[in-house]
């Protein structure tokens, strides 16, 4: 495989296991602020966006504190396993996963509130308990918005540089996605390699787009 | 066994104070009143779909919310059919798969059978894999009634089903709720601001102003004899008496009914037809 092919499937492959994550997780917690009143709930709202409006590095400095070998997290799951998740491909999944949440959380949420209320109190008067009403009525009438928030989430998880760049490194044929492939071409002069990866990364993100387009646009 | 619902319920908000207590005998009981009289919040108490501060509620000896006891029954467990004001058909299944939905619980095969029967009953076999969003305002509403029967309900709470549709619909809707009771055991409440719907439909007619019951009995005995000015006005044939209005519902307030029609008997009086709109 070249190492174009290599950063085009690894590419993918860490978007859409990131973004699988994202959509049961997002989901989840889109439920949870949607529809339950609970003591702190702002602050867990603000704390899923954050995400959104910090800077990648910023990010990316943060899954190194908790997740890196002598990570709060890190530290104990080394001990444990003599495994750490830095610098993997894995790596690049959690780094991806963080950024993509909150785009899943935001428009999950509000298609979820954009449910009329009727619909989910006729289900509960025939007879159905929460979780099915959410599973019979609310995300199929959301199925829209979370199929917008899984499309965006794919394309974040896609592009995602900074942060992935930080936890995972830039190490050529693990780690190396398209946009740190990208970065390691123009750095090193080769500009037909970076162009390449460009104009394909440029197509399927217009390709990623359109569809979101198709798919909220109505 | 009382058979029936006995309510009694209390519910303070902000200005507002409903205290309500009255029984509903099977059978057809309209709750009739003006706006913000407390009609469809007490609907909604009665199906747990809101808390009453205090009170109780009970179907047939079964307590489904006792304040003083402790006891509340979730919604979905009361197994009341309700039909909400708007319409309220999942827009992401047909007409038939809104009225399967109905059937939780059900054998695939008994639900299936059961909702061809009242698809056929209510005449909306053509309709039946049309979404909810191409069918008419009376469709929808004989939808979401077949929807609630599939359920086999206890009791059926109708949150002014019929206020959105004109006139001539509400004609047609009222025969077909009445065509649908017949042979129906079950305690029935109509909320209704719609004197016509009211005085034609009530086996047990309940006015309610300001979060109090000011009187109940049959339409004959309350228009007869109301309890004070406020009922009198309010129960007022004469209030009907409009020209086009005539038209619509015969020649006279009551013309879907006759006397037999407030015993009871009224079931009898109409055509097989009259769904069919």
């Amino acid at each position: 495989m070249s190492s174009t092919s290599f950063s085009i499937y690894l590419s993918f492959k860490v978007a859409l296991v990131a973004t699988c994550a994202v959509v049961i997780v997002g989901t989840a917690l889109a439920w949870l602020l949607a529809r339950r009143r609970f003591w702190g709930r702002t602050l867990l709202d603000v704390l899923l966006t954050l995400p959104l409006v910090l800077p990648p590095t910023v990010i990316g400095y943060y899954l190194v504190v908790i997740f890196g070998r002598n990570g709060t997290l890190g530290k104990p799951i080394y001990e444990l396993t003599g495994w750490t998740v830095m610098f993997t491909w894995w790596a690049a999944v959690l780094a991806s996963f963080i950024v993509a949440l909150p785009l899943m959380i935001k428009t999950a949420r509000a298609a979820m509130e954009a449910v009329d209320e009727r619909y989910l109190e006729a289900s509960t008067m025939l007879g159905y308990s929460e979780p099915e009403t959410t599973f019979r009525v609310l995300l199929p009438l959301s199925r829209r918005g979370l199929m917008a928030g899984a499309v965006l989430a794919f394309a974040r998880a896609l592009g995602e540089f900074g942060a992935t760049l930080m936890v995972a490194g830039n190490i050529p044929g693990r780690t190396d996605t398209v946009p740190i492939a990208i970065y390691s071409a123009a750095g090193s002069g080769d500009w037909s390699g970076a162009n390449t990866l460009v104009i394909l990364f440029t197509g399927i993100s217009a390709l990623i787009l359109y569809v979101t387009v198709k798919l909220v646009g109505k | 066994m009382t058979k029936g619902l006995d309510i009694n319920l209390h519910k303070r908000l902000d200005g507002f104070d409903l205290k309500v207590h009255f029984d509903v005998p099977p059978g057809l009981s309209v709750f009739f009143g003006d706006s913000g009289a407390g009609k469809s919040l007490t609907l909604r108490m009665i199906a747990g779909l809101m808390r009453s501060d205090k009170g109780r509620v009970t179907l047939d000896d079964r307590v489904l919310f006792d304040h003083s006891e402790q006891i509340w029954v979730r919604p979905q467990d009361r197994r009341f059919g309700f039909v909400f004001q708007q319409e309220s058909l999942f827009p992401h299944l047909s007409v038939f798969e809104n009225i399967l939905f109905g059937g939780r619980g059900l054998a695939k095969v008994e639900r299936n059978t059961q909702a061809r029967e009242l698809l056929q009953r209510l005449r909306l076999e053509t309709l039946a894999d049309k979404p909810p969003q191409e069918i008419s305002g009376g469709q929808k509403q004989r939808v979401a009634i077949a929807r609630t029967l599939m359920m086999r309900p206890g009791a059926m709470l109708l949150d002014e089903p019929f206020s959105a549709l004109d006139l001539l619909n509400r004609k047609v809707m009222r025969d077909c709720l009445v065509e649908v009771m017949r042979g129906l055991e079950i305690p029935v409440i109509l909320v209704t601001h719609d004197l016509v719907e009211a005085l034609t439909l009530a086996d047990q007619l309940i006015i309610l102003s300001e979060g109090r019951i000011l009187q109940r009995g049959s339409p004959e005995e309350i228009v007869a004899h109301p309890a004070n000015d406020h009922v009198a006005a309010l129960v007022n044939p004469e209030n009907l008496r409009i020209p086009f209005l005539e038209n619509i519902v015969g020649d006279g307030p009551c013309a879907t009914s006759d006397s037999a029609s407030r015993s009871g008997d009224h079931r009898e009086a109409h055509s097989g037809d009259d769904c069919s709109r």
